[in-house]
């Protein structure tokens, strides 16, 4: 019975008090702020244990690539796919350590749309660097990955296809696109609770492909279905290129931690059940708008991360308050049979039981809230660009500029930023 | 006592039933290799170049462009594209190829577009500091006859734990005179692999 004490206590004083998501704020403090370097030592500092691996690499890869640094961002990335999947291979023995002490002992494999956004990034980072290719090669494994996941995850389906189809129509594979880009208009209706509503612009790329490409009765369908979407025909746009516009909106919400705490009426004993919530925060960017030569433009906003967030968890919740409760019973009997024997000991395996009780709240915290995208068609050229993001009021709150982007002809040119909000 | 002694063999057969189930994988149809997540890897890579040179150099272009210019063929190295599922490092495979068919001897290789570019800067630096006999003159270079193009692409069957990974790798090789496509070469590689998951 000692040793089991000993063990309880060990684990305590490696898993520490302070659950995943409270080491954050310093780094969202560095990220608000722009100093991706600072941010940068913070998370090395905090890169925790090993079954937090993937966690660190994604956020890592993260603020590389809002640091501009898309190739370094990519090869973390890539290492983070690895580590997933050796996890994945061989983690059934921690299982039990977390059935007994807590939900956060087990390794981090990261939640499906986690892992379906490392793909768009990656691929993004990769249109950033003007390799379509790659990009393709991303998209490609996001399909296989879809195909694994469970039919009733929401893995950001609907912007992952959306990407997909850009991607292979900047590759001049329009049947290809075409085929995401239907499956991505499928994936923003049918999951209309979850997804946010259909960008105008994936409108204008059915109406284009299906006229380019002929099949006349689905072209009208889509005609009579989008009132009010105008397209400018294949031909058209041909003789341009195109600037892409993605704004990655502040960060999704943090999990804390939710407990309830009782003491049993026959034994004495206390009992401790605590289960992740997430704490959303306010939206304070609207929209955005993107001036060119004197020019504006708008975007739309293609994916609500922090609803998927919420949407994932709520589903998941049954499941892991079972768990809990199951980790109660399993504390609490073990407490009493110690106690049976040496009630001093039983009252401490009891607290230490209790205290050892924490939710799990680590996610993928460098993820934005949302997505803004704004295509532009543009004539081959070279431009000064603003982004400007706009509140409620349609007020100015930050500006990114880029100098000298060069757009070449029916080619795509990607730009992200990631705009964090100081916390508060 | 003895009760202590089956729990620790109950534990340690439990330990090797878990870590038992980490992964296999079987190759379809190909030599003893040793593989290990599946994916596309060095043998892969080697076993294609090889296969296509020796099926590129087998066949009548060959014969034809000799007999009809009393030469061999230049060939230059374009672009190899990578429209599989998987990040395949395009360039050893490339100069796998390019090593083979160079060692042949029976083709000539012209340098790439980058490669070019460094040596005429070279020549010009020549033209400048090196003494008159050792000189190379510029407007001496060889053009190619040829163009090796290509593609990787694979189609992936994935059922639960288990999935078959099919790669497909298509060269061509295009008269730069006339865009005849004189050869086309295609080597398949299928893998039956099964995924260890432990989780859920």
């Amino acid at each position: 019975m000692q040793r089991l004490f000993f063990s309880i206590l060990l684990t305590i004083v490696i898993s520490g008090c302070a659950t995943y998501s409270d080491s954050f704020k310093p780094i969202e403090a560095k990220l608000a702020k722009g100093e991706y370097d600072g941010a940068l030592e913070l998370i090395e500092k905090n890169k925790g244990e090993e079954r937090d691996l993937v966690l660190y690499m994604m956020n890592k890869a993260m603020v590389l690539r809002m640091k501009g640094e898309f190739e370094a961002s990519n090869n973390v990335f890539e290492a983070a796919k690895a580590e997933i999947l050796r996890v994945e291979a061989i983690s059934v023995s921690e299982q039990a350590s977390a059935l007994v002490v807590n939900d956060s002992l087990r390794s981090y494999v990261g939640e499906s749309y986690e892992r379906v956004m490392l793909h768009i990034y990656k691929a993004l980072n990769y249109l950033e660097l003007n390799d379509v290719d790659g990009a393709r090669i991303e998209a490609l494994q996001i399909d296989e990955l879809m195909q694994q996941l469970p039919e009733d995850d929401y893995a950001a389906d609907s912007f992952s296809r959306y990407l997909t189809g850009m991607i292979f129509e900047d590759l001049d594979e329009e049947d290809s696109a075409l085929v995401f880009y239907r499956k991505s208009h499928d994936s923003y209706i049918k999951n209309s609770d979850v997804a946010v509503s259909e960008p105008n612009a994936l409108k204008a790329d059915l109406l284009r492909l299906t006229d380019a490409l002929g099949f006349d009765n689905e072209h009208d369908q889509y005609q009579e279905s989008f009132q009010k979407v105008s397209f400018a025909n294949s031909k058209q746009l041909n003789q341009k290129g195109e600037l892409v516009i993605i704004v990655n909106n502040n960060l999704v919400p943090i999990k804390s931690e939710h407990a309830i705490n009782a003491q049993s009426p026959q034994t004495g004993r206390l009992i401790r059940i605590s289960v992740p919530l997430y704490q959303n925060k306010p939206t304070y960017v609207s929209q955005i708008r993107v001036t060119i030569d004197g020019k504006n433009f708008s975007g739309e906003i293609t994916e609500d991360l922090e609803k998927i967030a919420n949407y994932m968890l709520d589903k998941q919740l049954p499941l892991i308050t079972a768990r809990a409760v199951a980790r109660a019973v399993i504390k609490d009997k073990t407490a009493g049979k110690v106690g049976d024997a040496n009630p001093i000991m039983g009252l401490i395996v009891n607290i230490f039981g209790f205290v050892s009780e924490r939710a799990d709240t680590r996610s993928w915290v460098t993820l934005p809230q949302n997505i803004h995208l704004a295509r532009i068609p543009i004539d081959a050229g070279t431009y000064d660009v603003s982004v400007e993001l706009l509140n409620s009021d349609n007020d100015v709150i930050a500006t990114q500029s880029y100098e000298n982007v060069r757009v070449k002809k029916r080619q795509k040119t990607y730009k992200t930023y990631h705009w964090v909000a100081a916390s508060r | 006592m003895i009760k202590t002694h089956s729990k620790i063999i109950l534990l340690t057969l439990s330990i090797f039933l878990i870590f038992g189930c980490a992964g296999k994988v079987e190759r379809m149809g190909a030599d003893e290799v040793k593989d290990l997540s599946g994916k596309w890897n060095d043998t892969d890579s080697r076993l294609v170049s090889e296969e296509m040179v020796r099926d590129v150099l087998n066949r009548p272009w060959l014969t034809r462009f000799e007999t009809k210019m009393g030469r061999p063929p230049a060939v230059i190295i374009g672009k190899v594209r990578n429209k599989s599922h998987e990040h395949i490092n395009v360039a050893t495979f490339v100069n796998d190829i390019e090593g083979e068919l160079i060692n042949s001897g029976v083709v000539d290789f012209v340098a790439s577009r980058d490669e070019r570019n460094e040596i005429r800067e070279e020549r010009k630096d020549m033209d400048i500091n090196a003494s008159e006999n050792s000189r190379k003159e510029m407007g001496e270079e060889m053009g190619a006859d040829f163009m090796l193009k290509g593609t990787f692409s694979t189609i992936l069957d994935t059922d639960g734990k288990q999935q078959i990974r099919f790669y497909q790798v298509d060269l061509n090789l295009i008269n730069l005179a006339n865009n005849r496509k004189v050869w086309q070469g295609q080597k398949k590689i299928k893998k039956f692999v099964t995924k260890a998951s432990a989780r859920r």
